[in-house]
């Protein structure tokens, strides 16, 4: 197996990559992505791609004629990019990845990075939606990745490929770029007093082995995965020790460029989710990819707020380093 | 026999302790637990004896639902918004299970607030989710406004949820009515949707059900005990 993937630079891709360098079904891996990888990798090629630059993105993925992609490529707003800049990556990304990867002529199996944003949380849409409901996004990052699927799904018609739409609840972790996470590490975190609604999460470890798993499996369709039950934004920050502040109406604009001000800028979907919720049924993948349980939502927020102190050497001891 | 001592959460990492120091210390750690729909089970057992304070309810025929896993419980519906919080709360005191209930509206605070208490929305891709986890979920029958005592239509595309899942559909009459304080339960025996006990294709499950909750509502035990309910004994 020949492997393509986009995102090689961000945490999920370095470690999908880590992974596969481990795995004897894997002949090649060629990765690109904007940024450099964040660990060591010794099989793996790399090329410094920006998404954006359609022909270069073509004449590195025609060169390595994959057999299988796995777009990571899908930038969420603030985590490495500005909403624009991530809009525009993401979708000219998954365009020319996908375009240039069909035109080898080689692939077999596409696996996508998508997220349950995707379902949206309009009022009256289900709280807890499995792989059966129509996505429905209602916040532009659910638009990006919709449109990622949507790009995907037609190519895989086109060449008869199973395409998997891997569809994460927010990812988070103690190194894991994520507006979501900056929020909850804030010494305050706002909270909706008037509804605080349940969300779910994903440790960045699982989804790179459930990303794995479907690449194996080459199942055709969504899957969502997702950590097995739920916090509350009040109940996370109580949970890292932080200071719940509770927020109604019009306070949540200050709320917003507070966090900005004090380095964790909230995007449209972490907005809804601190007053919407997001959660996703995400038994499916368990049963269909053969995966070990995910750990808990409990487990990732607890492990997002083990991230230890930076800890200064002494003159003493860099000597002795 | 040899009693073992020592930490009983060490030994049972699913035991939950319910006495108030365990639900304050939880609390304010932030370890209590909330479920994707936003149930709280540490809140509803701290507001349950408030329910038996509003509510005196009895169940009748508790053995009917299953021990484990999800079974769909239709009943009549009955006048007043608190009815379904009513039910529910007397049928998880019954079960020792948390038993939710659907048509919470999906707007705060009201919403989120019912939904700590164990409420869904009315959708079936929720409904679908809660049972596949192995909820017991109560849905109420039509109200029929020109016949009160009559058991209304079943929502057909819910009994369809619950065939697709494979779980018993239960029916119950419910008697008594706010503003009184009392209710009677009364669970039928389940309608099997597991093949192949299933109901033929094409069969007309929503008057099967209708008619089952009717004949429990004229059974002569749900009488009585809506004369009791009428008195206000």
């Amino acid at each position: 197996m020949r492997v393509l993937i986009t995102g090689m630079g961000g945490e999920l891709g370095t470690r999908v990559a880590n992974m596969l360098e481990a795995d004897a079904q894997v002949d090649a891996i060629l990765g690109i992505d904007l940024d450099p990888p964040r660990r060591r990798l010794y099989r793996a090629e790399f090329h410094r791609v920006d998404p954006r630059n359609r022909e270069r993105m073509d004449e590195v993925i025609r060169g390595f004629e994959p057999t299988a992609l796995v777009h990571i490529g899908i930038y969420e707003p603030y985590a490495r990019s500005s909403p624009r800049a991530a809009v525009a990556r993401t979708a000219s990304g998954t365009i020319a990845a996908l375009a240039a990867a069909a035109e080898a002529g080689s692939l077999d199996r596409i696996v996508v990075r998508s997220g349950i944003e995707v379902y949206g949380r309009r009022r009256g849409s289900p709280v807890r939606p499995d792989e059966g409901v129509t996505p429905d996004p209602s916040t532009p990052f659910g638009h990006s990745l919709l449109h990622a699927e949507h790009v995907a799904a037609e190519t895989g018609r086109a060449l008869d490929t199973p395409v998997t739409l891997v569809r994460f609840a927010p990812l988070v972790g103690p190194h894991f770029p994520s507006p979501l996470g900056r929020l909850l590490r804030l010494p305050a975190v706002p909270f909706s007093v008037l509804a605080d609604p349940p969300f779910s999460v994903t440790h960045q470890e699982d989804a790179a082995a459930a990303l794995v798993a479907a690449l194996h499996a080459a199942v055709d369709g969504p899957l969502n995965v997702c950590g097995p039950g739920a916090v509350t934004a009040s109940q996370a920050a109580r949970l890292g020790g932080r200071v719940a502040v509770p927020m109604v109406g019009p306070v949540w604009r200050s709320a917003r460029l507070l966090a900005e001000l004090a380095g964790a800028p909230v995007p449209e979907h972490v907005s809804e989710l601190l007053l919407r919720g997001r959660t996703a049924d995400g038994s499916r993948a368990i049963e269909v990819l053969g995966l070990h349980p995910p750990r808990t939502t409990h487990d990732v927020v607890r492990h997002l707020y083990e991230w230890g102190e930076i800890a200064y050497l002494t003159t003493e001891r860099m000597e002795a380093a | 026999m040899t009693l073992t001592t020592g930490d009983l959460d060490a030994l049972d990492p699913d035991r939950h302790d319910l006495g108030v120091p365990a639900l304050l210390a939880r609390r304010l750690a932030g370890s209590y637990e909330v479920d994707e729909w936003g149930f709280d089970r540490d809140l509803t057992v701290v507001l349950s004896p408030l329910a038996g304070l509003r509510w005196s309810a009895t169940v009748d025929g508790v053995g009917q639902l299953p021990e484990h896993g999800g079974a769909l419980i239709v009943h009549n519906a009955r006048f007043g918004p608190a009815e379904p919080i009513a039910v529910a709360a007397a049928l998880a005191r019954s079960t020792s299970r948390p038993v939710r209930f659907t048509g919470v509206p999906d707007r705060a605070p009201i919403g989120p607030l019912l939904r700590r208490l164990g409420g869904v929305p009315s959708d079936l891709a929720d409904l679908r989710s809660l049972l596949a986890s192995g909820a017991l979920v109560t849905v109420p029958l039509a109200r029929d406004w020109r016949r009160p005592g009559r058991a209304g239509r079943a929502t057909a595309s819910a009994l369809a949820v619950a065939v697709d899942r494979g779980v018993p559909i239960v029916p119950m009459a419910v008697t008594g009515f706010e503003p009184s304080r009392r209710r009677h339960l009364v669970l039928g025996a389940p309608i099997v949707t597991r093949r192949p006990l299933a109901p033929a294709p094409g069969a007309d499950l929503g008057a099967t059900v209708q008619a089952r909750v009717q004949a429990l509502l004229d059974s002569g035990d749900a009488d009585a005990l809506s004369g009791d309910a009428r008195r206000g004994r």
